[in-house]
């Protein structure tokens, strides 16, 4: 993720911002798949991921007039996702499976039993939402430290702490999964 | 600091499965996106609210469930987008079979309001002038005034009192139940949706008819075990008909007796607050998206909270926050606890009849990190959080969801 506004999405954004809904469509057209990925990995189930993608696109349109610019507008956009994650999530009771304050070299021994048996989806549902939104955000969506903090309301060394062991996690059910693949 | 990216780990994860949007996914957003935008105007927060959380109800199709929480804020701003000011006639009925009282009534989104007792047993006058934050009541040979009202609950603030009592019950029965279902009908000629949803009160239920034409809700029936348990209805309707400001004082009668109170609070810049009070304010560090702050109030000693059941200790060196959106209002509160902490209960509920107990919440963050509070979603109440931290009584109070009144109350820090 750069920055920098592509002149597309620029053009896009000042006409959103003057109550152009087609233009903001057209801006959320180039991260929707990316905004999917996110929210369905955090809430698991695809209509509250529209729900959530909802509330969050009627935000981000109405708060235009208040996006200053001083980051990307992809940053802003996830960062509104993020948020409205978050408020489901706490909604419905069950922000976090396994709470980030015990989730301690102790909960390594249960991921690794995770990891063993089940497959790279099923130890992504597995982590703590807070890990599983920084690998998500940084590697499967190509966002830097300072980007996803920004996202995540975290500071960038907390961000690359949390990536690591959310990739230590991971890393041991993909190479499990690759080793008991076919061919 | 450096970024690192794992390319392989990314690429996987970028192979599951990525649902696509349900079908109807993009007509529902640009509907959404097409409805125009909230205008920022302070209404009576029970009237509007209600009106808005019916109106929030409606929208949805025949058939399907009840208007999530965000519907309902949507709409809340939907609704009143253009109007300025709401008036008609205020029917009430307690009993089957019983009289009614009639009350006329203007609302206006400057926060004033006037209340018009109707008939040869109804003398009761009231206004409140939200510009001199004054109320008046006349009521045969009294005439009273109120100045130093507080911005918000629990302190004793400006009350549309008549309509409160048939309508905020209806905010707070919708906010603490789900289920409901919406039909179209014909009310008095006119097309109407009527809405059947439990209040969340057990054994309690409620049918809305609202005036599809303006949004407005006109009739309203409990029902309690399946009998009749009370009713409200509004006659000449009318949305946005001139209210002159010199509609929300009144003036006493020649042969009135006069009788002034003074609340104790004043309005203050929030650089002042701790001046007054002796401490440092609680702000809250996030508030729900479009909140702003309205008002910011102070009194050295204020009326005690609670009511007859379970009366607090007398309220001191009280700072009082207000912020809106719309219609939608907030007031995070701090008070001195006093030499005895344990004599505190509720603040804002007081031991009032409750359809559940309190919800007992672990405070996560900011000021309030590590303190236990209680979270209460009831239908007889404001929704609200409250906690004791410290020296300070802490009340949260406000048209919001679970979620956001607890991430308020985690987010306040020392101004």
């Amino acid at each position: 993720m750069t920055d920098e506004i592509p002149a597309t999405d620029e053009l896009r954004l000042a006409r959103a911002r003057r109550g152009d809904t087609d233009a903001f469509a057209a801006l959320l057209a180039a991260f929707d798949e990316s905004h999917r990925r996110l929210v369905f990995r955090l809430l698991g189930d695809r209509e509250r991921m529209d729900d959530v993608l909802q509330e969050a696109y009627v935000n981000a349109y109405r708060g235009l007039p208040r996006f200053a610019g001083r980051s990307a507008i992809g940053t802003w956009l996830y960062r509104i996702v993020y948020n409205a994650c978050l408020d489901e999530l706490r909604r419905a009771g069950r922000r976090r499976e396994v709470p980030l304050d015990e989730w301690r070299e102790g909960e390594g021994e249960r991921m690794e039993a995770v990891a063993q048996r089940l497959d790279l989806e099923a130890a992504l549902a597995a982590l703590p939402v807070e890990l599983r939104a920084v690998v998500l955000l940084i590697d499967a969506e190509g966002l830097t430290y300072h980007e996803a903090a920004d996202v995540l309301g975290l500071a960038p060394g907390t961000i690359a702490s949390r990536l690591n062991r959310a990739r230590g996690s991971l890393r041991e059910s993909l190479e499990l999964t690759q080793k008991g693949a076919p061919g | 600091m450096t970024t690192t990216h794992d390319h392989e780990l990314g690429a996987a994860l970028r192979g599951l499965e990525v649902p696509q949007h349900g079908p109807e996914f993009e007509a529902e957003l640009r509907r959404r996106l097409a409805q125009p935008p909230r205008r920022r105007r302070p209404w009576l927060v029970a009237v509007a609210a209600v009106l808005a959380v019916v109106v929030a109800s409606v929208v949805v199709p025949r058939g399907s469930g009840v208007a999530s929480a965000a519907q309902v804020r949507e709409a809340i701003g939907n609704a009143f987008a253009s109007a300025g000011t709401v008036s008609g006639i205020f029917v009430n009925r307690e009993q089957p079979g019983g009289g009614a009282s009639r009350w006329r009534f203007v609302l206006s989104s400057s926060g004033s309001f006037r209340i018009t007792g109707l008939g040869r047993n109804n003398p009761t006058d009231v206004a409140y002038d939200a510009q001199g934050n004054v109320q008046y009541g006349s009521d045969l040979g009294l005439f009273t005034r109120y100045v130093g009202l507080a911005p918000g609950p629990p302190d004793s603030a400006s009350s549309a009192w008549v309509v409160q009592r048939g309508l905020s019950s209806v905010i707070a029965a919708l906010a603490a139940s789900s289920g409901g279902r919406v039909e179209q009908i014909d009310y008095h000629g006119r097309p109407a949706w009527l809405l059947r949803t439990p209040s969340g009160n057990p054994g309690e239920r409620l049918r809305i008819t609202v005036d599809r034409e303006t949004g407005i809700p006109v009739h309203y029936i409990r029902l309690r075990n399946g009998r009749f348990a009370g009713e409200w209805r509004i006659d000449e309707l009318r949305v946005d008909a001139q209210a002159p400001a010199e509609r929300f004082r009144l003036r006493p009668g020649k042969d009135q007796s006069r009788t002034s109170y003074d609340l104790g609070f004043q309005r203050v810049p929030l650089a002042e607050v701790s001046a007054t009070v002796g401490y440092r304010p609680l702000v809250p560090g996030w508030l729900p998206s479009g909140f702003e702050q309205d008002e910011v109030a102070v009194a050295n000693d204020s009326r005690p909270t609670g009511d007859e059941q379970h009366q607090n200790p007398l309220s001191r060196e009280v700072a009082s926050l207000h912020y809106r959106r719309g219609l939608d209002e907030l007031t995070i509160t701090t008070r001195l606890t006093g030499a005895d902490p344990s004599a505190w209960g509720d603040p804002v509920t007081g031991s009032s009849v409750r359809a559940g107990e309190p919800e007992r919440v672990s405070l996560g963050g900011g000021a309030l990190r590590g303190k236990m509070g209680e979270l209460v979603l009831d239908p007889n109440s404001v929704p609200h959080v409250w906690a004791i931290a410290g020296p300070l009584v802490v009340t949260i109070a406000g048209d919001l969801d679970r979620a956001e009144l607890l991430r308020v109350a985690e987010s306040l820090h020392a101004r």
